[in-house]
């Protein structure tokens, strides 16, 4: 059981977290959004943004293994998306950062949390990937938008979005082996 | 009740993938062939192999700001066809076919968007409609 500071950050705050936990998955959040808003890189292959999307998930999961961080990440990066105004599916563009964090909640305790092991990573953060791709064909069919990932056929697209959510996983995981134990002074 | 092993979770992970990729696949096959035979998607043809598929939202990417459809000859261009002398273009229904030598081409042909998501194929030129519901373009050496 988590020791009580003086601060009170240990106490519960937001599902199962405390408050320190969740400021943290805020800023992980955060970074979901901005590296998304930020990084411009010219691969031109659907989910090649998983990489470091699924990445800060699987590492944000990883280091706070509570139940709802992935949700508390994926819904601040949300958020920030619909006042950053990403995508071109207006406020529904929520879903599409809030889904693969629910997912990732739901998919890490069926590996008992062990998101620092390569394998269960790679597999969080493609399992996460594929349900961005999911999302995003669901919003374009609901709303009737251009759907240029699907340009390559939805086969070949989900396959790319399970590779790089996969190697955004194994990058998480190689992160949370090697940060884990020098995490432990966080409370 | 005995506790699920590691290696046993991690083949249902794996399972998780396979089923969402075939799911993927599927859904793709099905509304590709759902889409052929409404004129909701086009196939465009190089020698008899496949080089794209095309639908009402990928011609209009393609027209850009024009306000009618884009034209057969920067279809054929973004399709990424190779060199040829004759484009056969095909409707849904059986009978309707046409063959364009490459000289005829010009400007003039253009697809004009149906409200259902079809395309047909016209000559601006003369104001007639050469193919209704086109659903394949092929070319030929």
């Amino acid at each position: 059981m988590r020791k009580e500071d003086v601060s009170g950050t240990s106490e519960k705050f937001l599902f199962k977290l405390g408050l320190a936990d969740v400021l943290r998955l805020t800023m992980f959040g955060t970074l979901i959004a901005l590296l998304k808003d930020i990084t411009r890189i010219p691969l031109h292959i659907p989910g090649h943004s998983s990489i470091f999307w699924m990445g800060i998930l699987v590492l944000g999961k990883g280091l706070i293994p509570g139940f709802g961080a992935g949700m508390v990440m994926g819904g601040v990066s949300g958020v920030l998306a619909v006042l950053l105004g990403l995508g071109k599916e207006g406020v529904f563009v929520f879903f599409k950062y809030f889904v693969p964090g629910l997912v990732i909640d739901l998919i890490a305790p069926l590996f008992l949390n062990k998101l620092e092991n390569p394998v269960a990573g790679a597999l969080c953060g493609a399992i996460a990937s594929l349900s961005k791709m999911a999302i995003n064909l669901a919003l374009g069919l609901l709303l009737k938008l251009p759907m240029v990932f699907l340009t390559i056929g939805l086969g070949v697209t989900s396959i790319s979005h399970t590779v790089f959510g996969a190697a955004g996983g194994v990058i998480a995981a190689i992160l949370i082996r090697r940060l884990k134990p020098r995490l432990k002074t966080w409370e | 009740m005995r506790e699920m092993g590691f290696q046993r979770r991690l083949l249902i992970g794996v399972g998780i993938i396979l089923f969402v990729i075939a799911s993927a696949y599927l859904i793709e096959f099905v509304s590709m062939e759902w889409g052929m035979r409404q004129g909701k998607r086009i196939t465009v043809l190089d020698g008899g192999s496949t080089v794209a598929y095309l639908d009402s939202q990928a011609l209009k990417q393609i027209a850009g700001s024009e306000e009618i459809g884009p034209s057969l000859n920067s279809v054929l261009n973004a399709a990424g066809v190779g060199d040829f002398s004759v484009v056969e273009i095909k409707g849904v229904a059986e009978e309707t076919a046409c063959s364009i030598p490459r000289e005829m081409l010009s400007e003039d042909l253009v697809f004009q968007f149906g409200e259902d998501g079809t395309a047909d194929l016209i000559d601006q030129k003369g104001a007639q409609l050469l193919i209704k519901n086109v659903s394949e373009i092929g070319v030929k050496p």
